[in-house]
């Protein structure tokens, strides 16, 4: 029994030292690999089902093209060991999972503050894992932000290509990469691709919805425009609230929740 | 009628600061405690977009957790010491703007009558000092516990607005009783007061029928004239009904909120 208590805690203390190897001064020692990845999560690879909708119609995306860059991470009050200034464009329908940005090897600490942006593409931003066509079409159209993809209710089906300019820094994000000595970890810039269907852009816990879009379709050709949005009132409707935004059409409305797609670390939130 | 919990943070201000739990140091700044009235100030006849002329005759709306706000950094110790008062409210999600840093509140639910024929007391709110130029609240519905007198319109709603719209030798009398998610908030309404430890006034939480800055009405794109579709000089405005969405969406906005000090 002696013994046993003896080797337990001599691999209590082992392990103890492994795992956290601490400086006079209680900061971390050693190095190891720090990496950003990006990833749209389920929604954008395979599509938002209809039973995630509050009026049953299901979502699915061709390309969810997006051009980020200007990545910083540090620990708190510290200067960053990942620094990115450029911009990438990236298809996260075309991911299998989190797609990495860049690894470094970087101090053991704990990184909880990431910064990054999403940004018009120019002639500057670089392929991600996007095709060369598709970062030419978002440099040539100044898009930050690129959607395909159809709607359907079962009955009907709808089509959209949206391309957004808006520019969102996500600063400050709270991330949780805590990095051992020898050791690997992430931070994930992850993007919400359903906040563009949220029926409210100020609400606690909104629903998403995309009957309104689909009813934008005036022509009724089965594609719904960006023309044809910003046609559609949302003052008049139950849902759709702004707040004190000035927004008043479903364009505007779509295009202010090109805002809140970045997230860190799954369901973690950024200032913006 | 204000409810009993917002008495609970002036309590707990006096208790603590008198216990020394939170005994203020030569550099850190002592709460402020400033009465809130509901102020019926704002409450104007105004002209619609579409020519109605309307004066409102009663104006209720079930409300919760006032905040005051400054603008640009503060200083942690500021915010270290509201929260040793009372705990701010995170909202951390995109989507919910910051009107400023918070640094003042009166939380509770009430149930203001915003033309009641006396200024009815709601509270006394709690501020650091500071350069103040905001105001947040957010709505709710009015439940049993609001002491409403069973039938009271207001009930299960989240304003109630009586009025009369005129336009030209055209007069409809109108009762819109409003429904907005609870939780909402308004976010940034006028509130302009420099509060130091020698600040006195009382804080007139006001409506706007007409926006301060613009000139637009709280009654914009409402032809009173085809909701009185019978003829008979009544119209109604109830949840449903798109005249509902365009005025309940235009309540919520910071144009027609803000303080009047007094």
């Amino acid at each position: 029994m002696h013994a046993n208590k003896t080797a337990l805690a001599l691999s209590l203390t082992v392990l103890a030292l492994s795992v956290t190897t601490v400086a006079c001064d209680g900061s971390a020692v050693g190095e190891g690999t720090l990496g950003v990845e990006i990833w749209g999560e389920d929604y954008i690879e395979s599509g938002i089902p209809a039973g995630e909708l509050a009026d049953g119609w299901a979502i699915t995306f061709d390309r969810f093209l997006i051009n980020v860059g200007a990545i910083s991470v540090a620990e708190e009050g510290a200067d960053p060991a990942v620094t990115e200034p450029g911009f990438r464009v990236f298809d996260l329908t075309a991911t299998t999972g989190p797609e990495q940005i860049v690894a470094v090897t970087a101090p053991a600490g704990t990184y909880d503050h990431t910064v990054y942006t999403v940004a018009p593409a120019s002639s500057a931003s670089g392929a991600g894992n996007a095709a060369d066509a598709d970062v030419q079409l978002v440099a040539d159209g100044g898009f930050a932000v690129y959607v395909e993809g159809a709607a359907t209710d079962g009955a009907e089906t709808v089509t959209f290509a949206w391309g957004f300019s808006r520019t969102t820094v996500y600063d400050p994000c709270h991330s949780i990469a805590v990095l051992g000595d020898g050791g690997s970890a992430s931070v994930q810039l992850t993007i919400h691709g359903d906040h563009l269907f949220y029926d409210d852009a100020v609400s606690e816990e909104p629903e998403l919805r995309f009957a309104d879009i689909a009813l934008a379709d005036a022509d009724a050709d089965g594609e719904v425009t960006r023309a044809e949005l910003e046609a559609y009132d949302i003052t008049v409707l139950p849902d759709y609230g702004v707040g004190s935004l000035d927004i008043d059409n479903l364009w505007g409305f779509i295009e202010h929740m090109t805002t809140t797609l970045g997230h860190i670390d799954g369901e973690g939130h950024c200032g913006s | 009628m204000a409810r009993k919990t917002i008495l609970t943070i002036p309590l707990l201000v006096a208790a603590s600061l008198g216990a020394g739990v939170c005994e203020p140091t030569a550099d850190e700044p002592t709460p402020v405690l400033l009465p809130v009235v509901a102020d019926g100030a704002g409450i104007a006849t105004c002209t619609n977009d579409l020519g109605w002329t309307v004066e409102v005759s009663a104006f209720r709306v079930a409300i919760e957790d006032l905040e005051f706000t400054v603008e640009g950094e503060v200083h942690a110790s500021l915010l270290r010491r509201l929260a040793d008062v009372a705990v701010p409210v995170a909202r951390a999600h995109p989507g919910h703007s910051a009107g400023g840093e918070v640094t003042g509140e009166l939380l509770g639910e009430l149930v203001i009558d915003l033309l009641a024929e006396e200024a009815e007391t709601l509270g006394e709110a709690t501020l650091l000092p500071g350069d103040y130029n905001g105001l947040n609240l957010t709505f709710r519905r009015a439940g049993p516990e609001d002491g409403l007198g069973e039938g009271d319109a207001l009930l299960g709603h989240s304003a109630v607005i009586l009025g009369t719209a005129t336009r030209d030798a055209v007069s409809v009398s109108f009762e819109a009783v409003l429904d907005i998610d609870p939780g909402t908030q308004m976010v940034g309404g006028p509130f302009d007061l420099v509060v130091d430890e020698d600040t006195t006034a009382t804080l007139g939480l006001t409506a706007y029928t007409i926006d301060p800055s613009e000139g637009d009405t709280l009654f914009d794109g409402l032809d009173f004239g085809e909701l009185d579709g019978d003829g008979d000089g009544i119209a109604s405005i109830v949840p449903g009904d798109v005249a509902h969405n365009v005025l309940m969406k235009t309540l919520v906005r910071h144009d027609h909120w803000g303080i009047e000090v007094q």
